[in-house]
C-alpha cells in the first residue's frame, strides 16, 4: 500500500472505527489505487477529482450512519458530540418556547423572530449539553486505568470554555442588537447587554456598576457554567460507569431546574452576582465523595435524583 | 403460523442485488460501471458496507498477483439470504402488478 493509501485508512479508522474502515474504506482505497494504475498520466488529474470527491462522499455518509447508530469500535467522540448536540438542540427548542405564541400570532415576522432568539438561548443551551456528554466521558473512563480520558474530559471543557465565551461575548450582544433594530428600526442605541465584553470593562460613570455586574454574570455563564457542569457531568459519569440515556436526561433536567429555581437569587443585590453559580458548585460538592461505582471499597455513596 | 415481514431492500440495495446476481462476484467500482450511471463511486463503498451488515452480502479479497504491493481489491457476491429477499420482491412485485386502489366515484 502506498503511503497516502496507508494514512487515509489509517484516519479513517481512527476517525469512523476499524469496523467501518474495514468495509468502506479499504474497498474504496483499493479500487482507487487499482484505477489510478491502469490509466495513463494526463488522465490522472481528473481521476484523482472523482476519487477524491467519492472519498469525501463516503465520509459523509459515514459520519451520518457513525452519528446515529455507532458500532461498538466507533471512538467515543461520536456519542460524545451526539449528546452535545442533541441536548443543545433540546435546551435551545424549550428556552424558545415562550416566543412561539409570539411568533403565532405574527407568521409574517415569525422566522426572523425565532432566528434572533437562537443565538441567546443557544448560549445558555450549550454549557447544560456538555454535562451529558461528559458523563459519556467519564463512564468511559471508568476501569480505563490511565489519565487519557481525564486529560481528553479538561479539554473538552477549555474547548467549551472558550465557545461559550466567544458567544456570550460577542454573539449574542450582535443577535441582541439586530433583535432590537428588527423591532424599533435601526439606530437603536446599544444598551449593557448589547455590549462586547471588552466594551463592558470600558463603561464608565453611572453605568459603570450595572456593567461590571452584566460582565460578571456574562462570564459565570461563558466560563463556571461549563467548568461546573462539566465537572458534575465527569463525576456522574465515572461514578455510574454507564451510558443510559435516561440518566444522562435524568441529570441534565435537574441541573437545569436547579439553576432555574435558584436563579432568583442574582437580584438580591448587586455584590451576589456569583451567587447564580451556587447550585452548580452545591451539585459538584455533593458528588465529590462519591466512590465510582465499580468500586469495591466501602465508602460514602451519595445518590442524586435516582443517579 | 408466525407472520414474516419482507426483509427491507431500499432501491439502491436492491439494483446492487441486481447487479451482483446478473454478473456474479464483482468490485466496488466494476458495480458502479454496470450500473450505467445509477450507483456512484462515494456511496457504493458505503451502501455495500450496510449490506455487509445486514448480511445481504458477502465479499473476499482479491488474491493478489504476485510481487503486488498495496491492499487488495474487494470482490462482493449476493448471499443466499439475499438471493431469496431479492426474490421476494420480485414475486411480491408481480403480484401487485397492474393493481391499484379502488377509487370512489
Amino acid at each position: 500500500m502506498t503511503d497516502r493509501a496507508a494514512v487515509l485508512v489509517h484516519w479513517t479508522a481512527r476517525v469512523f472505527g476499524r469496523d467501518a474502515a474495514r468495509r468502506v474504506f479499504e474497498p474504496l482505497v483499493a479500487d482507487w489505487r487499482h484505477e489510478w494504475q491502469q490509466v495513463e498520466t494526463p488522465d490522472r488529474r481528473g481521476l484523482a477529482a472523482r476519487w477524491w470527491l467519492a472519498f469525501a462522499r463516503a465520509c459523509l455518509a459515514t459520519a451520518w450512519t457513525t452519528a446515529w447508530s455507532p458500532s461498538a469500535d466507533v471512538p467515543v467522540a461520536w456519542p460524545v458530540i451526539r449528546a452535545i448536540a442533541g441536548f443543545g438542540l433540546a435546551g435551545t427548542a424549550v428556552l424558545m418556547l415562550p416566543f412561539v405564541p409570539q411568533a403565532a400570532t405574527q407568521p409574517e415576522r415569525a422566522v426572523p423572530l425565532l432566528l434572533l432568539i437562537v443565538p441567546q438561548a443557544l448560549g445558555i443551551a450549550l454549557p447544560f449539553a456538555l454535562l451529558p456528554g461528559l458523563m459519556i466521558l467519564g463512564a468511559r473512563a471508568v476501569g480505563a486505568g490511565n489519565r487519557y480520558p481525564t486529560r481528553r474530559a479538561g479539554a473538552l471543557i477549555a474547548v467549551a470554555v472558550v465557545v461559550t465565551t466567544a458567544w456570550v461575548g460577542w454573539v449574542v450582544p450582535a443577535a441582541n442588537q439586530e433583535w432590537r433594530e428588527w423591532r424599533a428600526g435601526s439606530g437603536v442605541v446599544r444598551g449593557l447587554r448589547e455590549l462586547t465584553l471588552p466594551e463592558l470593562r470600558q463603561v464608565r460613570g453611572v453605568e459603570a456598576g450595572a456593567a461590571r455586574q452584566e460582565l460578571r454574570i456574562r462570564l459565570g455563564v461563558a466560563v463556571t457554567w461549563p467548568v461546573a457542569l462539566g465537572v458534575l457531568g465527569w463525576r456522574l459519569g465515572r461514578r455510574r460507569g454507564v451510558e443510559s440515556s435516561w440518566a444522562m436526561a435524568g441529570a441534565w433536567l435537574a441541573a437545569a431546574g436547579t439553576v432555574a429555581a435558584l436563579d432568583p437569587l442574582r437580584f438580591l443585590g448587586r455584590d451576589l452576582p456569583w451567587l447564580v453559580l451556587a447550585p452548580l458548585w452545591l451539585l459538584i460538592a455533593m458528588m465529590l465523595p462519591s466512590t465510582e461505582s465499580r468500586d469495591p471499597r466501602p465508602g460514602p455513596r451519595y445518590f442524586f435524583f435516582g443517579l | 403460523m408466525k407472520p414474516v415481514s419482507l426483509p427491507r431492500l431500499s432501491p439502491t440495495e436492491r439494483l446492487i442485488l441486481e447487479l451482483l446476481s446478473a454478473h456474479g462476484e464483482l468490485f466496488g467500482l466494476a458495480l458502479v460501471e454496470a450500473s450505467r450511471g445509477r450507483l456512484k463511486r462515494g456511496t457504493v463503498y458505503v451502501t455495500l458496507g450496510r449490506m455487509d451488515a445486514k448480511g445481504y452480502v458477502t465479499s473476499r479479497q482479491e488474491p493478489p498477483p504476485p510481487g503486488a504491493v498495496g491492499l487488495p481489491r474487494r470482490l462482493y457476491a449476493p448471499t443466499a439470504h439475499a438471493v431469496r429477499v431479492l426474490a421476494a420482491w420480485r414475486a411480491a412485485e408481480r403480484m401487485m402488478a397492474g393493481h391499484s386502489l379502488p377509487t370512489e366515484a
